[in-house]
């Protein structure tokens, strides 16, 4: 399956469910209202808007740290998640966001696996990316960028 | 036969939109404002009024008319603190619902939205 996945069609096919998922969460949380929401809806345009460049630009410079918005909006993705779980409330529109986003988590791993191989291939880009400030003992470990 | 059949399509049609316009989720009743005992209008994402008064040990009902386009709601709590909560009425998104609350003993109440903490009120239950 990840075969498929790593083809120009499968790349795009993977991004395209990413980003559209973010935005609907974004759309979601921007019509609650309130600075909380207001933010967290930015905050997934935001890192949307990071993974489509981070996919579709040429530049050496954004391939090297394309990781980084995939790591983000797994992190942001995630903390939203347990901040609702923590906070609530509980109601129809919240289990629809928060089913968006265990959908967004999925793909974004369906992602690192395509991209990277596995979770470790990611943090191996992603220390390989950092090389030259890191300690020795770390930049053994880490992937040329 | 056939027109029969669409008749019978359209009647089903129109039962289940009638039971969806009227049918409500935990602590919400037919939205129908003017039988409510009190009413709190959400708007700009303020409650107004900021305090309603009902009668102590008696059951009543609130109706929440949401005039913003977000979805708001009335929480109940025996005091600002929010320790203890009362009630927590569902969600609704530019439209009405009125809420049917238990018997209070007089005192003094704080209620707010649920999605927006810093929309609040008083509910005062005199004796």
């Amino acid at each position: 399956m990840f075969q498929a996945l790593r083809s120009r069609t499968g790349g795009f096919a993977v991004t395209s469910v990413i980003v559209g998922l973010a935005l609907a969460t974004g759309y979601i949380h921007l019509g609650l209202g309130g600075l909380l929401f207001t933010l967290n809806g930015l905050g997934y345009i935001g890192l949307a808007g990071l993974i489509v460049i981070g996919a579709a630009a040429p530049m050496p410079i954004v391939k090297r740290y394309s990781w980084f918005p995939r790591v983000a909006l797994a992190g942001y993705t995630a903390m939203t998640i347990a901040g609702y779980l923590v906070m609530g409330p509980y109601f129809s529109l919240g289990f629809i966001a928060k089913g968006i986003e265990v959908a967004l988590i999925a793909a974004l791993a369906v992602d690192v696996v395509r991209v990277y191989g596995s979770p470790m291939g990611l943090v191996r880009t992603a220390l390989g990316s950092v090389a030259p400030v890191l300690p020795a003992r770390l930049r053994a470990f880490a992937s040329p960028a | 036969m056939k027109p029969i059949r669409l008749s019978l399509v359209a009647v089903a049609l129109a039962a289940v939109l009638a039971a969806c316009g009227t049918t409500s989720a935990d602590g919400g009743s037919a939205p129908d404002p003017a039988d409510a005992d009190v009413t709190v209008t959400a708007v700009d994402m303020v409650f107004d009024p900021g305090a309603v008064t009902v009668a102590a040990g008696e059951t009543f009902t609130i109706a929440l008319v949401n005039e913003d386009a977000m979805p708001h709601n009335i929480a109940i709590y025996t005091d600002s603190s929010k320790s203890e909560k009362l009630f927590e009425g569902e969600m609704v998104t530019d439209g009405t619902v009125v809420y049917d609350l238990p018997a209070l003993d007089a005192g003094e109440y704080f209620f707010d939205c649920s999605l927006h903490p810093n929309m609040t009120g008083t509910l005062v239950v005199e004796g």
